[in-house]
């Protein structure tokens, strides 16, 4: 499904001492099937952006359509939380991954099905189905947040932060799945790693104080962040690239996996 | 609403928290002991200085929400129990002294609420702590405990509405809209577990800092202005003019 992004504002607080404006006339057009990445700086309005597009949220001002329907959350539009601990309601991790789906409409069969294949996905245990979700440790409850979500099938797929406090095995994995599942839905990636944003999406957007500083494909990204005063944002491996390229290697400094760099490098070396 | 502090520099932000404290007090009297004219002045000024302390008219409505259940109790135990006049005919009940009883008591209750959320505005919970303890000082060690718990507790209840904003986004997240008893168990019992887990946080927190009961140290010093005493002064002319004029 695409989302359309018009002139999106959101304040929070409004009329109060603590007003707090989180995003400032967004436009944004995210296109079915795709990943789009999201990056920014702390407080820039990456969370602020993703509850109003899951519907969580009523934006001050503009509005955002899903296939020209307004957002309706559980419906078109999932959502993994920023903190995993604040996505669980009910006593045991089925019980919580069982409810949304049997609220919408599936038998208890279909259930059942539905959470065992989507714990086989993201390569979770079924054990962990009787555990209570407020006793298990950070990293697993992400994992478990996104299987709850990813079990709802939903059109748009928002995930705010989604490997952080993960483990490296369990950050591949998450990844794999990412790329998997993308093409059927569309995928929100919201993230500080850089490297992993630029691997796993097509489009990306950069927030800073709730506007929109950047948006265009991933090679027009690493143009422009390789221009940017200090270049933060250029991801490691971009930077090194950048570095290779300009010291008269002959490597595209936009190649943004490894494999394909280490490939690039070795060749350059032979030519020389 | 009750609990939820906003920075400002307005006058009553910059008052003393020991003399809003005691205005408080001497309020909360008034508010049970004056007629219903002296309660109409009351309203007018907690209108007043919600303006003046920048508080939003919406938002201070927004903190009686919870307790219009208990409101609407009360009125319909004196509309229905008050012997009296009855104001439709060949009806025992309701009566006329019913009606006017109750919406009098209910309207003491809402501007005891007003003041306490404007009390809760504009004092930070470290002030209204550091006021508590002040207060309680002649109790001893059992009143430095009593005012710490108070202040502890009252620091937690913007907290328990953040998590029960949380827990109806996670709902919303999966197209859940609990309504009813339902939907009260589904709230309240993942709300009591998140709360619990907050509460043992906080006490591994202040045990993290060296917190312990037998050594306190408060940070917050400071003699009282010239505002102070205009606060107190103004407070005891109004008392005066709605208790004896009115
Ligand atoms: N519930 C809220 N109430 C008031 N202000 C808020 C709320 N949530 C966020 N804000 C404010 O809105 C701004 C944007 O916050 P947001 O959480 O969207 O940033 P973010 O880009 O997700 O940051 P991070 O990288 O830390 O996750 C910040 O200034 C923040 O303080
Ligand atoms: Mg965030």
């Amino acid at each position: 499904m695409s989302i359309e992004i018009r002139h999106l504002t959101h304040i929070y607080d409004v009329g109060t001492l603590g007003e707090t404006k989180a995003l400032d006339k967004i436009d944004l057009t995210i296109k079915k099937g795709n990943v789009f990445g999201l990056v920014g700086g702390i407080g820039s309005g990456k969370s602020t952006l993703a509850s109003l597009i899951a519907g969580l949220e009523k934006p001050t001002g503009g509005r955002i359509t899903i296939d020209g329907e307004p957002p309706c959350p559980g419906k078109n539009v999932g959502i993994l939380f920023q903190q995993p601990e604040d996505f669980f309601f009910e006593k045991t991790l089925f019980r919580d991954m069982a409810s949304g789906l049997l609220h919408s409409g599936l038998t208890e069969d279909e259930v059942d099905e539905r959470i065992h294949s989507t714990l086989d996905l993201i390569g979770l245990g079924r054990q962990i189905l009787d555990q209570s979700p407020f006793h298990l440790n950070r990293g697993t409850l992400r994992l478990a947040a996104f299987a709850s979500v990813l079990a709802m099938r939903p059109g748009v797929l928002i995930l705010d932060e989604p490997t952080a406090s993960l483990d490296p095995k369990s950050r591949k994995r998450m990844l794999e799945v990412i790329e998997h599942i993308s093409g059927d839905i569309t995928i929100i990636y919201i993230s500080h790693r850089l490297q992993e944003v630029v691997a796993v999406s097509e489009h990306l957007a950069v927030l800073d104080g709730g506007k929109v500083t950047f948006k265009g494909t991933v090679p027009g990204y690493l143009d422009w962040a390789a221009g940017q005063d200090g270049g933060e944002y250029l991801p490691v491996l971009s930077q090194v690239m950048y570095r290779l390229y300009g010291l008269g290697f002959d490597v595209d400094p936009d190649v943004t996996c490894l494999d394909d760099a280490v490939e690039q490098i070795r060749q350059s070396l032979e030519k020389t | 609403m009750i609990g939820i502090y906003g920075h400002g520099r307005s006058y009553i932000h910059l008052l003393d928290p020991r003399t809003k404290l005691a205005l408080m007090v001497g309020v909360s009297l008034l508010i049970y002991s004056v007629r219903p004219l002296g309660l109409g002045v009351l309203l007018g000024l907690v209108l007043l200085l919600s303006r003046t302390c920048g508080l939003p008219y919406t938002r201070l409505v927004q903190g009686l929400r919870p307790v219009l259940v208990f409101f609407g109790v009360i009125f319909l135990t004196h509309v229905l129990f008050t012997p009296g006049a009855p104001l439709f005919e060949g009806l025992p009940v309701p009566t006329l002294e019913g009606v006017v009883t109750g919406s009098v008591l209910i309207l003491r209750f809402i501007l005891l609420i007003l003041y306490t959320s404007i009390m809760t505005y504009t004092t930070s919970p470290s002030g209204l702590n550091y006021a508590l303890m002040f207060f309680l000082r002649p109790l001893g060690t059992f009143g430095t405990d009593l005012a710490f718990m108070t202040g502890t507790a009252m620091t937690l209840i913007p907290g328990l509405f953040r998590e029960k904003d949380i827990i109806t986004k996670a709902q919303a997240a999966r197209g859940y809209k609990p309504r009813g008893l339902k939907g009260f168990t589904a709230l309240v019992v993942p709300l009591l577990h998140r709360s619990f887990r907050r509460v043992d946080e906080l006490s591994d927190a202040l045990e993290s800092r060296c917190f312990h009961s037998d050594r306190r140290y408060y940070y917050y010093r400071k003699t009282l202005a010239k505002r102070d005493c205009a606060g107190v002064g103004g407070y005891f002319v109004l008392a005066v003019v709605i208790l004896f004029f009115l």
